[in-house]
C-alpha cells in the first residue's frame, strides 16, 4: 500500500526535488537569480495575475487567435482533403507543394506571416491557420484512404452516390481522423501563435513574454510561460484526449 | 513504369513553374504589391548575392552546427531516459506522467526563457533544440521497447538472456525503428529550434537573417533566408527517408512513409 502510494506520488516528488535544486542554486550563487528568477516570485507573479486578473485578456486574446486558426485550418485542411481523395489526379499534381507545406515545422514562417499581415490579429490566424491546415490535409488524406473498401462497395450496390457515400460513409470516418489530427496539432497551433506573438504583438501570453524578455524580467517570462503550458496540457489532458477515447469507439469504418 | 513516372513528374513542375510565373507575374499585372510578396527572381538574385559575396556558408555553419549539437544532445539524454523507463518500473512510474506533459507542451515557443538563461550565443540554440529533440526520442525509445513482442523478450530471459546482451539483441532492434522515425521527426524540429531560436535574439545565423529582413520591412530578405531553410531541411528529410528506407529492409519489414 505505502508502496504504491509512493509511486502514485513520485512524478511530484520529482517535481518538488526540481524545484528545490532551483530555489538552491539561486540561493547558494550556483545561478544568478536575475536571469533565473526564483521559483516563489514566478509563483507569486502567478497568484498575483490570477488574483488581478490581469492575464485574463492577454490568455483572451491567445485563445481567439488560435480558436478562430482551428476553425479556419480544420474546414479548409478538410475541404481540400475531400477535394483529392475525389480527384486522385489533382491531389497527384499537387504533392510537390504539400511537402513543401510539411518540410518544415510551420511556426518558423512567423518573421513573414508578421510582415505580410501586420502586428495584429490577421498573422496569427493565418500562422495558425496555415499550421491545422496542413496536418489536418495529412492527417485526413491518410486516414480517408483506409476507410473500408467493403462498407464502400456496399453503400454502392444499395445505390448510394458520391454525395451519399461523403455524407454516411466518409465524414463520419474522417471525423475520427481530424480529432485526431487536432490532438497533433493543438500543440502546433498555440506554438505558432505564440511565436508569431513573441516577434510582434499588442497583446497575448507571446507578447508577456517578449515584454519579459526585452525588460529582463524572468519571473514575467516563466509566469506567461507557465500559463501557456497550464492551457495547452489542460486541453490536451481534459478535451481532446478523452474525445479521442469516445473517437476510437465510434471507428466502425 | 518509368514513362509514367517521368510523366506525373514533368507534370509536377509544370505546376511549380507555373505558380512561381504566377508570382512573378502578379506585380506586373498590379494585382500584388512587389513590397509585400517580392518576386522569385529577387528572392533567387538575393541568395545568389548571399553565395557571391561569401556570407551564407557563415549563417548556414552557425545554424547547422545549432541544429546537429542540439540533435545530438537531446538524442542521447532522450535515448538515455527512454531505456531507463523501458528497462526500470519505478522510473517508469515516476517520470512517464512528467515526460507526458513535457511533450504536451508548446516547446519552440520557450525561446525567450532559455536565452535568458544560456545567454545570446549558440547554447541557448542548442538548448532549445536539444529540448525538442529530447521529447521525441525519449518517447521513439520507450513505444519502441514498449511495442516490441513481448513473448521474444520472454523467450530470450527464459534462454538466459538479461543485462547489456537482452537489451542489445532484444530491446534495440525492437525498437530501432521507432528510433529511426523520431530521428527523422527530429531533424526538422531541431533547425526550426535553431531557426526560433536565433529570431529571439542573435547576430549570426538563418534566423538572424530572416528576422533582419523582417526588421528592415525587407521581405525578399525573408522569403531568401526562408528558402534556403526550407532547402536543407527538405534535402536532409529526404536523404533520412532513403536511410529509414533501407533499415526497414534490413529488418526484413515494409515501411510506408
Amino acid at each position: 500500500m505505502a508502496r504504491r502510494w509512493l509511486g502514485a506520488a513520485s512524478p511530484f516528488l520529482v517535481v518538488a526535488t526540481l524545484l528545490l535544486a532551483w530555489d538552491g542554486a539561486t540561493r547558494f550563487g550556483l545561478a544568478d537569480p536575475r536571469y533565473l528568477s526564483r521559483p516563489w516570485v514566478v509563483a507569486a507573479l502567478i497568484w498575483e495575475w490570477t488574483r488581478s486578473g490581469y492575464i485574463l485578456p492577454h490568455v483572451a486574446a491567445t485563445f481567439v487567435e488560435v480558436g478562430l486558426g482551428y476553425v479556419c485550418g480544420t474546414v479548409a485542411g478538410m475541404a481540400v482533403a475531400f477535394l483529392f481523395f475525389f480527384r486522385p489526379r489533382l491531389a497527384e499534381l499537387c504533392d510537390p507543394l504539400v511537402v513543401l507545406l510539411n518540410a518544415a515545422p510551420r511556426a518558423i514562417l512567423a518573421p513573414f506571416a508578421v510582415l505580410m499581415f501586420g502586428i495584429d490579429l490577421a498573422s496569427k490566424v493565418m500562422l495558425v491557420t496555415l499550421v491545422v491546415f496542413t496536418i489536418t490535409l495529412l492527417s485526413l488524406s491518410a486516414g480517408l484512404k483506409e476507410v473500408d473498401r467493403t462498407i464502400v462497395d456496399n453503400a454502392r450496390v444499395m445505390g448510394a452516390g458520391t454525395s451519399d457515400l461523403t455524407r454516411h460513409v466518409y465524414l463520419p470516418a474522417a471525423l475520427v481522423w481530424v480529432v485526431s489530427a487536432m490532438r497533433i496539432s493543438i500543440g502546433q497551433a498555440f506554438t505558432a501563435a505564440i511565436v508569431c506573438e513573441l516577434l510582434g504583438a499588442t497583446k497575448g501570453l507571446g507578447w508577456i513574454v517578449a515584454a519579459g524578455q526585452s525588460a529582463v524580467k524572468p519571473d514575467w517570462i516563466m509566469a506567461g510561460l507557465f500559463f501557456a503550458a497550464v492551457i495547452v496540457v489542460l486541453i490536451d489532458v481534459a478535451i481532446l484526449a478523452p474525445l479521442e477515447r469516445r473517437g476510437s469507439h465510434w471507428r466502425v469504418f | 513504369m518509368a514513362g509514367v513516372l517521368t510523366r506525373v513528374a514533368i507534370e509536377r513542375l509544370a505546376v511549380v513553374l507555373g505558380l512561381l510565373l504566377l508570382w512573378q507575374g502578379l506585380p506586373l499585372v498590379g494585382w500584388a504589391d512587389p513590397f509585400f510578396i517580392s518576386s522569385p527572381s529577387l528572392v533567387g538574385q538575393r541568395v545568389w548575392e548571399w553565395i557571391a559575396d561569401g556570407e551564407l556558408p557563415g549563417h548556414v555553419l552557425v545554424t547547422g552546427t545549432e541544429a546537429l549539437a542540439g540533435l545530438v544532445i537531446g538524442a542521447v539524454l532522450g535515448a538515455g531516459f527512454g531505456l531507463l523507463c523501458g528497462l526500470w518500473a519505478t522510473a517508469q512510474r515516476a517520470l512517464l506522467p512528467l515526460m507526458t506533459v513535457g511533450n504536451a507542451l508548446p516547446r519552440l515557443a520557450f525561446a525567450p526563457l532559455l536565452i535568458a538563461w544560456f545567454g545570446f550565443g549558440m547554447s541557448s540554440k542548442i538548448a532549445l533544440a536539444a529540448s525538442v529533440v529530447f521529447f521525441f526520442i525519449f518517447f521513439g525509445v520507450y513505444s519502441g521497447m514498449r511495442a516490441g513482442n513481448q513473448m521474444l523478450i520472454a523467450n530470450a530471459r527464459v534462454m538466459g538472456g538479461r543485462g547489456l546482451a537482452l537489451l542489445w539483441h532484444v530491446h534495440l532492434p525492437q525498437a530501432f525503428l521507432w528510433i529511426i522515425a523520431g530521428l527523422r521527426l527530429s531533424v526538422g524540429y531541431a533547425f526550426a529550434a535553431a531557426v526560433i531560436g536565433e529570431y529571439l535574439g542573435a547576430d549570426r545565423g538563418l534566423g538572424y537573417l530572416i528576422v533582419y529582413g523582417k526588421e528592415m520591412l525587407d521581405m525578399t530578405q525573408v522569403f531568401a533566408g526562408l528558402a534556403v531553410v526550407i532547402l536543407i531541411v527538405g534535402c536532409l528529410d529526404v536523404g533520412l527517408r532513403r536511410v529509414a528506407r533501407a533499415g526497414w529492409r534490413w529488418r526484413g519489414g515494409e515501411m510506408r512513409l
